[in-house]
């Protein structure tokens, strides 16, 4: 059922072959997960061609500060956990533990500015429908795209946090060997697509009609 | 049986660090970048560099965080798949929507 360092698992023979079809199934995951956000990046690519003004308008609107924090949060997260799953692949289970805390603490920490950006933009009528700031115009086209695709986003992170934590933990109890461990690189993964969600969305939804 | 792998020596901690470190500065970079240029009211290029910006970060991300660089064949497959299929969804859409009128 498992190995002497205890991480590989039925039905493969050797740890090779599980990390190859772990990743190898994550990857296909994560080619789904890139046409599943593509329908909304190409839905707001045909708006934005068709309402270019309005967007521009209604890009002004959205919190640039809270959006770059974001990016710098995300692409930290991105970097300590490059180190947790190299570190677990190279023998550095300690490092690669404190890795994957941190890597979770920037997610949080990402949630958390994007709860208070949330915040502001509902206290500053960006809610598409009646009473919405900019009017009935195509302005509400753009937030309805940030809103929902913002949302799924936060929607992913979540459970990657979730996955992170899980995974520290497990490794603090000493209930899960990190070193060489297929779980750590599967999740970065998915941390990883998170973040590259992010970096596409920001140029699309903070910098557009700032020039 | 998996002819593709020819395994490199282990590196150390440090280097482990450092290289994530230069990847996320470079990153940290072209958010600068594509952040002041986008205020810079350069026209067509307010939207174009940002998004050249972001597709360089995509990059940096996918090879050395997904560590594509260094990943055997059938996975790098497996991600440029997804890259061809949105290949093919934006093309097809853009083809008719852009075209609309002209032909």
């Amino acid at each position: 059922m498992s190995s002497a360092s205890g991480v590989l698992r039925e039905p493969w023979e050797d740890l090779e072959r599980q990390r190859l079809a772990s990743s190898f199934g994550m990857w296909v995951f994560l080619a789904s997960e890139a046409l599943f956000f593509g329908g909304m990046f190409m839905g707001y690519t045909m708006m934005r061609i068709t309402y270019p003004h309005a967007f521009a308008e209604a890009g002004k609107e959205s919190e640039f500060w809270f959006g770059t924090a974001n990016l710098v949060l995300l692409l930290t997260s991105s970097s300590s956990m490059a180190v947790a799953v190299r570190g677990a692949k190279a023998g550095f289970g300690r490092l690669a533990t404190w890795a994957l805390l941190v890597t979770a603490l920037l997610g949080i920490a990402f949630i958390i500015v994007k709860g208070v950006e949330y915040h502001l933009d509902l206290d500053d009528d960006l809610w598409p429908g009646p009473g919405f700031k900019l009017g009935m115009t195509p302005a509400q086209i753009f937030w309805g795209f940030y809103w929902v695709m913002t949302g799924v986003h936060a929607i992913h992170l979540t459970i990657g946090i979730v996955l992170v934590l899980r995974l520290f933990a497990l490794a603090r109890l000493g209930w899960l060997a990190v070193t060489e461990n297929p779980s750590i690189e599967v999740t970065g993964l998915y941390w990883h697509l998170v973040d590259i969600i992010w970096i596409c969305l920001y140029p699309l939804l903070y910098l557009v009609g700032r020039g | 049986m998996m002819a593709d792998s020819a395994q490199p020596s282990r590196p150390t901690a440090r280097a482990i660090v450092l290289q994530s470190i230069v990847i996320w500065g470079g990153t940290l970079v072209l958010l600068a970048v594509e952040a002041v240029v986008a205020r810079l009211g350069l026209g067509p290029l307010d939207v174009a560099i940002p998004l050249v910006c972001a597709a360089v970060q995509l990059v940096l991300i996918a090879l050395f965080g997904m560590q594509l660089v260094r990943e055997r064949a059938l996975l790098r497959l497996a991600a440029v798949a997804g890259v061809i299929w949105l290949v093919i969804m934006f093309g097809l859409t853009l083809s008719d929507f852009l075209t609309r009128g002209i032909i």
